[in-house]
């Protein structure tokens, strides 16, 4: 070996290594290809001037799930607690508020009535 | 019948809706029109460096699937970052992203490993102990074209070269097998011109020392079986 000088054992080194990849098998051939074509779709799909197309999109959703929370934000957070003290304790109403009231009685009594006509009662049902 | 507004408004808007178009279909750096053909370059490029990357790899790492992952990495920063590039720019930046890669890589798997040792358990799948030819011949294939390229002194230089220090190692092999000028080396490796030469010279008188060792070995066996 110490007779060899320095640019044999470059040139054998280098020989050997170009060798070994030369001798790569099939099946580690075939499985750099398959990440070959793999990186380049993936590079593709990043590179792509359609990219917009999806990140748009899923931009603006962003952006309105922020404003949803900002705008949900006093809602979640409840009335203001001064406000609801100065609130009075009892509703009041006025007489049109009144009288609106009472149609309202009105039209249930009468839908129970026509319910009541609707029941079979030969049936022997009961309310 | 357009109005007289409408028509002033498709003379306006008009030329900035072709330039869009134009520089939308072109893109920015070309990639929308030259798509098919960059990627049937790049394609070409990679199929011509992939075995000896890969070979490099698994020197570095010791193992063939983790060495595939951070091929496939790399091939993935290329395309997608450097694609637009000039394909002379290519072969150094490829090897560059390479080695960076292997590193974070080798990194992450050293603290991996100093964690898992610390809780006592030995991720035995990823192990990167074994003889350097064995890793070789167990990531590359180790079929008869291959015992053959290992056979005798060929063995003892592959070992040789599997042993160098990385830098080291990646010096001799951009310079030797890739042919790189020592410009383009140093950007593969990322370091000045006279480092690369630095790393260079030392590669070739380790390389030496070690393959008087590993042959001096192999004389020893060699009497004592005759013996």
């Amino acid at each position: 070996m110490t007779e060899k000088s320095d640019n044999q054992l470059v040139d054998e080194t280098a020989a050997t290594f170009k060798a070994v990849v030369e001798s790569t098998d099939e099946i580690t051939r075939a499985r750099l290809q398959a990440a070959r074509r793999s990186a380049l779709d993936a590079a593709d799909r990043n590179t792509s001037p359609f990219r917009w197309q999806r990140t748009v999109p899923g931009a603006a959703m962003a952006a309105c799930l922020v404003v949803g929370v900002l705008m949900l934000t006093p809602v979640l957070d409840g009335p203001d607690p001064a406000e609801v003290a100065s609130l009075p304790l009892m509703p009041v109403l006025n007489e049109d508020d009144m009288a609106v009231v009472q149609d309202l009685e009105l039209i249930e009594e009468l839908a129970f009535v026509a319910y009541l006509a609707e029941l079979d009662f030969d049936d022997g049902q009961v309310l | 019948m357009a109005s007289p507004t409408a028509e002033a408004l498709d003379r306006t808007i008009g030329p900035v809706l072709v330039a869009f178009r134009v520089e939308y279909e072109v893109g920015e750096d070309g990639l929308a029109a030259a798509t098919d053909e960059q990627r049937q370059a790049m394609d070409r490029f990679l199929a011509g460096v992939e075995q000896r990357a890969y070979a490099m790899t698994v020197m570095s790492i010791r193992n063939a699937d983790d060495a595939l992952d951070v091929i496939q990495d790399a091939m993935i920063t290329l395309a997608s970052k450097y694609g637009h590039r000039p394909e002379t720019e290519w072969a150094p930046l490829f090897f560059r992203i390479l080695k960076n890669k292997t590193t974070d890589f080798v990194r992450r798997r050293n603290v991996k490993d100093r964690l898992f040792g610390f809780f006592g358990v030995r991720d035995d799948e990823h192990s990167v102990e074994g003889d350097p030819i064995d890793n070789l011949k167990a990531a590359m294939g180790d079929s008869p074209e291959m015992q053959h390229a290992l056979s005798g002194t060929r063995a003892d230089l592959m070992a040789a070269l599997a042993m160098l220090p990385d830098r080291q190692r990646d010096a001799f092999l951009l310079r030797e097998v890739e042919g790189f000028p020592v410009a383009d080396t140093a950007v593969a490796m990322g370091c000045s011109e006279s480092s690369v030469k630095t790393h260079y010279s030392r590669a070739i008188t380790n390389l030496r020392e070690t393959m008087t060792e590993l042959m001096d070995d192999d004389d020893a066996a060699m009497k004592e079986t005759d013996g």
